[in-house]
């Protein structure tokens, strides 16, 4: 009797063991088993992003997301780090809504983009301003110690032709479309160390590239550790340049001078078996309250 | 005279080069105490310790902000339970079996997937975890998937490794007199093992599982990616709902947090490193009562 309890135990351990292994090995490839056709009918999973996202401070401010003049994003709402992560949920959960830079959302198939009051979040939409979720993409460096002649070179680059070009083939709404002067390289070797939030970081990446091209003697280290990462390690000497994806505060601009390089939406998305197609403002804004919790008051 | 100064000079060059590696150990541990506490301390005085431990509201970009971290710890302790419930009985029973029980091919088969558990990065149990087994909770239990239920699994499997190896090495560690004294008195080998050896590798057995807990409660990339992250104090019936350990409040928004909120992150920090000072503190006062 003890011997059989004994081996039907461990015939179970040994298979939960080894099955574990085995899936840990192959799990990268799985297809997430929730993508189906299912029509949305449920609870919504809100997903947000973290408490000092710059990407979080823009969309609570436009939709008014606010509970007095507070940040008022459900507790209930998952968490997700950073840009990746967040599509990455939402793309795993038929019944998940999040946000995310415009950007990165739409090169991104694995996750659908709602249009907000019938207007989808395209660069015209932006520009012409009818497309209401957008907020700024916004480099700044130290006041007091300014920028190096290299840095200077850099941001010269970024508001030249060239470099709003880059801004505007990645998707973004550039800063100056038309009447921008050519851009002529300097010459100048050195290094720059650029940082701050994850949705401008795509975008820097690109125009990194398209300055050291034309510059092969420069290095330009890129990193995407979160505006406020980014502002203290401007005001700390660490970094020349911080990217912020949001307005500065009147705190930081005491140490901070700001240069808005294009204007970025805040995509809404949704798993792609989603039918819904487009939501309002307010639903949007009532569903980020906690106030419709299921995808059958949201339509 | 000169040869044996030589030799002297070395001998003491010798010493100084093992004392100073011997003691980089204890200096790393010293300077991250110095940094947490110098750092942390004061945000836990000027939030004040009461509020700051107890408080359930964690709200630290609204105007007051709110830094309550009881959320945080209580689901720390559910996680952590969580990973116990998993990860004990199947990891003890997998050691037992591997130490008593198991042909020499499976053996080799076993161990071999077990390391291989061991060496898999956290990330990659993270994002195996959000691709496979949030929707699996989500579609056989209910609620979104993102849970302390989706965390224990998670970490049950992490933990998993540490207890089998460290079991098995206990139960091997017992002499085999002990065992054949007990066939001797006519028990079976299933009997000697489970009544006789087991109970004799108990204090090695409680070793692997508070190491275990010490894992568990210090995971951070994996929890965080499967867990939800709510800052919401959770009842133990809502297993079902996501919540938020120490370690994922920390990295969430450390990268964002600057002034005030960032040293509310430090201070959370503090908290966690007593929680890991206390389950050391018992690893080694089972250890010392082993040695005896």
């Amino acid at each position: 009797m003890l011997k059989k309890v004994i081996k039907s135990v461990f015939g179970l351990s040994v298979v939960a063991a080894l099955g574990f292994s085995l899936a840990g090995c192959g799990g990268g490839a799985g297809n997430p088993s929730g993508a189906g056709d299912s029509a949305p009918t449920g609870q919504i999973t809100v997903i947000t992003r973290e408490d000092g996202s710059g990407t979080r401070g823009a969309f609570v401010e436009v939709v008014d997301v606010t509970v007095g003049d507070n940040d008022g994003i459900t507790t209930e709402a998952v968490v997700q780090p950073g840009t990746g992560p967040m599509l990455t949920a939402v793309s795993t959960d038929p019944l998940a809504i999040g946000y995310a830079s415009t950007g990165r959302a739409l090169s991104d198939d694995r996750v659908k983009v709602l249009s907000i009051d019938g207007i989808a979040p395209t660069v015209e939409n932006m520009l012409n301003g009818t497309y209401a979720i957008q907020r700024p993409f916004i480099i700044g460096y130290g006041t007091s110690a300014g920028l190096s002649a290299l840095a200077q070179d850099f941001v010269d680059f970024i508001f030249s032709a060239e470099g709003q070009e880059v801004v505007a083939r990645e998707g973004y709404v550039p800063f100056r479309p038309e009447g921008a002067p050519q851009y002529t390289s300097s010459g100048l070797t050195g290094s720059i160390v650029v940082n701050g939030s994850s949705s401008v970081y795509p975008l820097m990446g690109h125009l990194r590239e398209a300055y050291l091209e034309l510059n092969p003697n420069v290095s330009i280290d890129v990193h995407g550790a979160g505006t406020g990462h980014g502002i203290s390690a401007v005001r700390d000497g660490i970094a020349d340049i911080a990217m912020s994806s949001r307005d500065l505060r009147e705190s930081e601009l005491e140490f901070m001078t700001p240069l808005t390089i294009g204007i970025d939406g805040v995509a809404v998305i949704v798993h792609p078996s989603n039918p819904i197609e487009d939501l309002t403002l307010e639903q949007v804004r009532n569903i980020f309250l906690g106030g419709i919790e299921r995808w059958e008051n949201a339509r | 005279m000169g040869k044996r100064s030589l030799a002297f000079n070395k001998e003491l060059a010798a010493k100084i080069l093992f004392a100073l590696s011997a003691s980089a150990a204890i200096i790393a541990v010293g300077l991250i105490c110095v940094f947490l506490f110098v750092q942390g301390l004061p945000a836990i005085w000027n939030i004040g310790v009461i509020n700051f431990l107890t408080g359930t509201v964690w709200q630290p970009t609204w105007n007051p902000p709110l830094y309550g971290i009881l959320p945080m710890i209580v689901g720390s302790l559910y996680v952590m339970a969580g990973a116990i419930l998993f990860g004990v009985p199947i990891g003890i029973f997998a050691a037992v079996f591997m130490a008593k029980f198991c042909p020499r091919p499976i053996y080799k088969v076993l161990k071999l997937a077990i390391n291989l558990l061991a060496g898999i990065p956290s990330v990659v149990y993270g994002y195996f975890g959000m691709v496979i087994l949030v929707p699996f909770v989500r579609e056989n239990f209910g609620g979104n998937g993102n849970s302390i239920l989706t965390a224990s699994i998670l970490l049950g499997m992490m933990i998993l490794p540490t207890i089998i190896s460290i079991s098995e090495s206990a139960i091997r560690a017992i002499s085999s007199e002990i065992y054949e004294g007990a066939v001797a008195l006519g028990a079976s080998h299933e009997r000697a093992t489970f009544r006789v050896v087991l109970p004799a590798a108990k204090s090695g057995v409680m070793a692997s599982i508070i190491l275990g807990i010490g894992r568990a409660v210090g995971e951070t990339m994996a929890v965080r990616m499967v867990a939800g992250n709510q800052a919401i104090l959770r009842m133990p019936h809502e297993f079902l709902s996501g919540a938020r350990t120490l370690t994922a409040n920390v990295v969430l928004e450390l990268g964002d947090a600057y002034g005030d909120h960032r040293a509310a992150l430090i201070a959370t920090g503090v908290v966690l490193f007593v929680f890991i000072m206390l389950i050391n503190a018992l690893f080694s006062m089972l250890k010392k009562k082993d040695g005896v």
